[in-house]
Formats: C-alpha cells, sequence, structure tokens
C-alpha cells in the first residue's frame, strides 16, 4: 500500500476539522413550529418579540410562529393529520376535551427531568390541563375580567370615580342613563355574567364539576345582571351595534364594560383617545370581591416531531424569565406569583390574585354548558319587558341542562 | 371489396373515436367515484363507529343516528335549515325570473343590468355577510331608514338588532341571501329563456293572448328545465347555509340557536367537540334529506322538465 504524503495528509485533516463544527452547527439547528391565536396586532406583536428572546438564548432552536384564524379547527385538522405542531397555545375551556382525545403530550416527565418548579404557579391556572397525575399545558399568562371606565363619558354624569359596590353601580347607571348615555356593555355570555355570580357568593362549578349555576347566591348575581338589562344599565354589543364589548367601549357607546388585559393594547391600536381616559378597577362588589380569570397553555402534541425542543420552548417562556419577558408587553398578567405584575396593570394583578376570583370550569363539556347558558341569555333579553326572575330561571335551567351527567 | 374495407375502416374509426370517449370520460369518473361517491360510504362506514381525532375506538352501530333524532339542538338545527330553504329558494327563484325577464327584454342598458344585477353572486360571501351586519345593526341603514318612516326601532326586536334576535334573525338571513343569490338563478332563467323560441309567443299574441296570459301559459311551461335546475340548485345550496350563519350567530348559531343550521351543527360536532363519527352521521342525514328532495321536485316538474324537452 502507497502512503500518502505527509504534507497531503495534513491538509486533508485540517480541511476536515475546519468543516466539522460547520456541519455540526448546521445540523443542531432545529425549527419548531408554534401555533397560537392572536387578539390583536399587539398581541402578535408582543409574542414575536418574547420568541426573539427565546431564539436569542437558544440558537439551536428557530421557532415558526403560525398565528391561526380558527386555532380549534384548525388544531383539529392538524391532529386528525397527525401533524400537529411542536407547541401550541391550548385554551383552559376546551383542554380536557383534547386531553380525552389523547392527542396531548403529558409534559410531567419533562418537568420531573427538569426539576421545573410547579409551585410557583398559582394552583387553580394549573387545574384546567390536569388530569388524575397528567399535567398537558403549562399557563402561560393569566387574565382576570376587570371594571374599565371612560372617565370623559363619567364626567359627563358627575361620576368621579369607579363604583366598588353593586349599589354604587346602581347609582351611577340612573345617573349615566340620565344623561342617555348607556352606563355598561357587557355580553350575555356567561364568561362575563359568571363574575357576578362569584361577587353574589356563588360561582359557576364545584370542585368537583358539580354545578352552582342553581344555588340562591348564583341566582342572586345572574338576577342582579338581568334586572339591569331590563332597565337599560347593561346592553349587549350587539344592542350598541358593536362586534365585541370592548369595541362598544373604544366608540364611547358606553361608560363602563368588564374585561380583561387583552382590552388594553385593543384600545391602544385602534381607540388611542378613549384608552387616554380609561381607569381601571375591580369589579362592583356585592358580598365579596371576586371576579372571573382566564388562562392559557402551552401544550405540545403527543404526535409533535420535535418534543425535546417543543420543551425547551415551553420551560422557558412559562418560567419566570420568559413570562416575564411575555407579560411586560401588557397583554395578559403572569400567572407565576415570582413574576411582577407589569406597570401600568396593577389593577389587574391585584384582582388576579384574589382569593374568590375564579378560573372558569374546564370540564369535558363546558363548552355545551356555555353554548345553552348564552343562547338562552341572549333570548330572554331580546325582549325589553321579560320577567327577571323567570328568565335567569329559565337561563340556569338551561345552562344545567346541558351540564353534562355523571 | 372496396365497400368492405370502407365499411371496416369506419367501424374501425368508430371504436377508436369511442375508446378516445371513454379515456376522456374516465378521469372525472374516477374522481367522481373516489372523492363523491367513495367518500360518501366511507362516511356511512364513520358514522357507525365512535370516532374521535386518533381514529375509531369502538362501533356503535347505529347509535350515532339516534343520538342525532334525541338532540333537541340538532332537531331546531333541521327545522332552521328547512324552514330556510323552503323560504329562500322560491323569492331567490321568483327574483331571478323576474330579473331574467327584465334584462331579456330589448331595454337600454340591459347588458348593464345583467352584470349589475349579477354582482352579488360574485362578491365574497364573508365580506358581504360583515357588509349586511352593519347595515342591519341598530345604527344601520336598515334602522335609519326605518326611523326615517317613523318606526321606533329602539322598542322593536332587541333594540333593532335584527341579526341578534331569535324571532328576526333568520328571516334577516333569508333577505341577505336572496338578494345576493337571485343573480345567479337570473343567469339560469337568461340561459333559458333565450333558447325559447319566440314564435309560440307571437302566435299566441296574435289569437288575443294577454301579457298575463303569454306569461303563464307559454313563458312558465316552456321555462320548466329552467324552474328544475333553479329549485334544484337552490335547495341543496340552501340546506347547505353555513358562512353567513356562524358569521352572523357565532359557532352556537345564537340567539337561541335561531341561526343553528345543519352544516355548522356539523362544524361544531367534528371541529370543537371532535366527535367525527358523529358528524359523519349528520352529513349521511343532511345528504338523504337532500337527495329525497331533489328526487321529489324532479317528480313535481316531470321528466319532461329533466330532459330539458320543451
Amino acid at each position: 500500500m502507497k502512503k500518502a504524503p505527509i504534507g497531503v495528509s495534513l491538509l486533508a485533516l485540517a480541511l476536515t476539522l475546519s468543516l466539522v463544527p460547520q456541519a455540526r452547527a448546521a445540523e443542531a439547528v432545529t425549527t419548531i413550529s408554534v401555533s397560537t391565536w392572536g387578539s390583536s396586532p399587539s398581541e402578535t406583536s408582543a409574542l414575536k418579540d418574547a420568541v426573539a428572546t427565546f431564539e436569542s438564548r437558544n440558537p439551536s432552536i428557530k421557532v415558526d410562529l403560525i398565528v391561526d384564524n380558527d386555532h380549534g379547527a384548525q388544531m383539529a385538522a392538524r391532529f386528525a393529520s397527525k401533524t400537529p405542531n411542536d407547541v401550541f397555545y391550548l385554551d383552559a375551556g376546551v383542554a380536557q376535551d383534547w386531553a380525552a382525545q389523547g392527542v396531548l403530550l403529558d409534559l410531567m416527565p419533562s418537568i420531573t427531568t427538569a426539576k421545573f418548579n410547579l409551585t410557583k404557579f398559582n394552583a387553580s391556572y394549573l387545574k384546567p390541563f390536569q388530569s388524575g397525575a397528567k399535567l398537558f399545558g403549562l399557563p402561560k399568562d393569566a387574565n382576570p375580567l376587570v371594571l374599565e371606565g371612560n372617565k370623559d363619558l363619567m364626567a359627563t354624569a358627575g361620576i368621579t370615580a369607579l363604583p366598588k359596590t353593586t349599589s354604587q353601580f346602581a347609582s351611577h347607571a340612573k345617573a349615566l342613563l340620565a344623561k342617555g348615555i348607556t352606563p355598561m356593555c357587557v355580553d350575555a355570555d356567561i364568561n362575563r355574567l359568571g363574575a357576578y355570580f362569584v361577587a353574589f357568593g356563588g360561582g359557576l362549578a364545584s370542585s368537583t364539576n358539580k354545578s352552582l349555576l342553581s344555588s340562591a347566591t348564583s341566582k342572586a348575581g345572574l338576577e342582579w345582571a338581568m334586572t339591569n338589562y331590563k332597565s337599560g344599565a347593561f346592553k349587549t354589543p350587539a344592542q350598541l351595534s358593536a362586534g365585541w364589548a370592548g369595541e362598544a367601549f373604544g366608540k364611547a357607546k358606553c361608560a363602563y364594560t368588564m374585561e380583561g388585559a387583552w382590552l388594553d393594547p385593543y384600545l391602544k391600536d385602534s381607540f388611542p383617545d378613549v384608552y387616554d381616559s380609561m381607569i381601571k378597577g375591580p369589579l362592583p362588589t356585592a358580598k365579596q370581591a371576586g371576579s372571573l380569570a382566564f388562562t392559557a397553555a402551552y401544550a405540545i402534541g403527543k404526535d409533535s416531531p420535535h418534543p425535546k425542543e417543543a420543551w425547551t420552548f415551553i420551560e422557558y417562556m412559562t418560567g419566570a424569565r420568559g413570562m416575564t419577558v411575555w407579560t411586560s408587553f401588557g397583554v395578559a398578567i403572569p400567572s407565576r406569583s415570582d413574576v411582577a405584575t407589569p406597570l401600568g396593570y396593577e389593577v389587574n394583578g391585584t384582582v388576579a390574585k384574589l382569593a374568590t376570583t375564579v378560573t372558569t370550569p374546564a370540564f369535558k363539556g363546558w363548552g355545551d354548558v356555555v353554548g345553552a347558558f348564552n343562547n338562552e341569555a341572549k333570548k330572554q333579553i331580546q325582549d325589553k319587558n321579560f320577567n327577571v326572575k323567570k328568565a335567569a330561571a329559565a337561563i340556569i335551567a338551561a345552562a344545567e341542562a346541558a351540564w353534562p351527567k355523571g | 371489396m372496396t365497400s368492405t374495407s370502407h365499411r371496416t375502416s369506419r367501424l374501425g374509426r368508430k371504436r377508436s373515436e369511442s375508446l378516445v370517449a371513454y379515456g376522456f370520460i374516465s378521469i372525472p369518473m374516477a374522481l367522481f367515484l373516489f372523492l363523491s361517491v367513495g367518500i360518501f360510504i366511507y362516511a356511512v362506514y364513520i358514522s357507525t363507529f365512535d370516532w374521535g381525532i386518533m381514529g375509531p375506538t369502538k362501533n356503535i352501530g347505529l347509535d350515532n343516528y339516534r343520538k342525532a333524532f334525541s338532540d333537541p339542538i340538532f332537531l331546531k338545527a333541521i327545522r332552521n335549515s328547512v324552514k330556510y330553504a323552503l323560504l329562500v329558494v322560491p323569492i331567490q327563484s321568483a327574483i331571478g325570473l323576474y330579473l331574467a325577464l327584465l334584462v331579456n327584454s330589448k331595454i337600454k342598458g340591459s347588458k348593464f343590468f345583467r352584470s349589475a344585477f349579477y354582482f352579488p353572486s360574485i362578491a365574497s360571501s364573508a365580506a358581504i355577510t360583515t357588509l349586511f351586519i352593519f347595515l342591519m345593526a341598530p345604527d344601520g341603514v336598515f334602522n335609519g331608514v326605518l326611523r326615517f318612516f317613523g318606526v321606533d326601532t329602539a322598542n322593536l326586536f332587541n333594540q333593532g338588532a335584527w341579526l341578534s334576535d331569535s324571532r328576526t334573525a333568520l328571516y334577516s338571513i333569508i333577505g341577505l341571501n336572496a338578494w345576493t343569490t337571485s343573480g345567479t338563478m337570473m343567469l339560469f332563467y337568461l340561459a333559458n329563456l333565450q333558447t325559447v323560441d319566440s314564435q309560440f309567443a307571437e302566435a299566441a299574441v296574435m289569437d288575443g293572448a294577454t301579457r298575463r296570459q303569454v306569461f303563464w301559459y307559454i313563458t312558465m311551461p316552456l321555462l320548466k328545465p329552467a324552474h328544475l335546475f333553479v329549485v334544484a340548485t337552490g335547495m341543496i345550496g340552501a340546506l347547505q347555509l353555513y358562512d353567513q350563519a356562524i358569521l352572523a350567530g357565532g359557532a352556537d348559531g345564537s340567539p337561541d340557536y335561531s341561526l343553528m343550521t345543519v352544516v355548522l351543527y356539523i362544524y361544531n360536532a367534528c371541529f370543537r367537540k371532535f366527535e367525527f363519527g358523529y358528524a359523519s352521521a349528520i352529513g349521511v342525514i343532511l345528504f338523504v334529506i337532500i337527495f329525497s328532495l331533489t328526487v321529489l321536485q324532479k317528480s313535481l316538474f316531470g321528466s319532461a322538465a329533466w330532459k330539458g324537452d320543451n
């Protein structure tokens, strides 16, 4: 065998060594797809910025961010074709339905391996994503309902501060109606009116997911809300020619509304004048302070192609650092206790921490209950002369009829 | 000998022409068999299973069908779809026929009117429904016109929110679609009108028939093929109402499920609840309804219309 000259061998070795790191770097970069929904351009922009910080800290992972128009339907199609995204938003309201289909990856093994501390999360925000010992999502943030007021419209009726109690709200409503101003725009939706069930001492569901709708306290909350619809103190967005309550508030068609932190970037983008005159406070209390809070999680699909990298992404985004970056844009409130509430969102943060602020129920079939409640509520208030007690009873009956048996 | 070989070559040419024809037909036929018949048979198969996102879990026979007929929301969806179809089809057909007669007459600018009347049909239904939602809002143009005529809209249906009142929502959508689809119906009638021999009408006029008599006894019967086509396609489309319903009433078809249609119900079963087996069963039921109505229409309008025999 003929030996190669030493010079040639060394040159070949040097060339090979020089190529190895490049080849490794090229191989090591993994692109993961992250599917989300976006309620406003500001929210999407904030998410892109948060993702950019993740990419800068994890150069071996690139994120392909996909903002779905109809997240539920698009995810269903991807699950069915066994091509789910690596990471996706998981709404608390559908988490149990999706988990029951067996399409979600249990995050507990990754959490255990990474020694990821779950105690930093508010337990009620984790609950919708738990099923026995399994955990199918980590809450990316939280969003309680608070009361927003338009200072200019309030001043027209001589009001200088937000109502703190339901009786104060009644006197504000009287003053505003006298000036021809609609006091409050709120949809006839269990995800809004349910906050008054809590304020009157009731709730939506027990810890074992039994209905609390027909309890005397919940009924009192609903009757109070229905009384307001009847008097004109509450109007639905449709009655004010708006697509949602935030739009009606932005167009100065009502003095108050009750939304979460998602309202702020929307107003900043679309109605900057109203944004400047907005003040926020907790919802009016009756027997207690309280509200409804919403959460969504980051989840991984059972068939997701890059579960390891997907977990790295979730670990960062739901960790203290990632959540600090994400919530600093003011779209949502942290779901972790070790992340500070962003400036300007102190009210949202305070309401989120209340012991009486409850997350909306999350069990298989909750969507049917929501549909039945909302359909009946909208039907009941369409005729101005409805009977408050009968209407409330009919709404509760419809929702309980749709409540999953067993 | 010459004539025999000539006949043979003619037969051969005929056979090769037939083969070419069958070759051309075979492609769309294969697609039809696979994409329509095959998919339908597969849907029937799926409908007998408890079938979620991850596939079938167990065969449940006809349970999905039993579940459908015991669900009050599904029954309401059927009632809404049938009510919608029974109202919108005659209205859009009548408007379509009227417009066709109008643009078929020798009036000035008939070409412009043809395009103008057809325009709503080519516009995106999502865009046109969004526009319609604005028009029908409490402070929209429709209520503005009513207020101009002294109507107190604040005390009307849901304070003038026509699309958010269970008593008016479906009728509002009927109004919208009668307007948007009548242009297409006009085209179908126009195509048939232009094949009608004017001698029939001229002879009737000479015999002393009035314009009304000519219309009812000459034109209308001669338009039988168009009637069948317009009613059949209109009915099929109407029973598949979806986009306007979800845009105006949301996925729940609210209020009071007044805008819940069969196809919207299928969407919910499939994409919100992931009950693919159940959604397939509803799809099969919808097919049976549409197929039965089409057969009924065929028998009502007679075989002459089916064959296009004037």
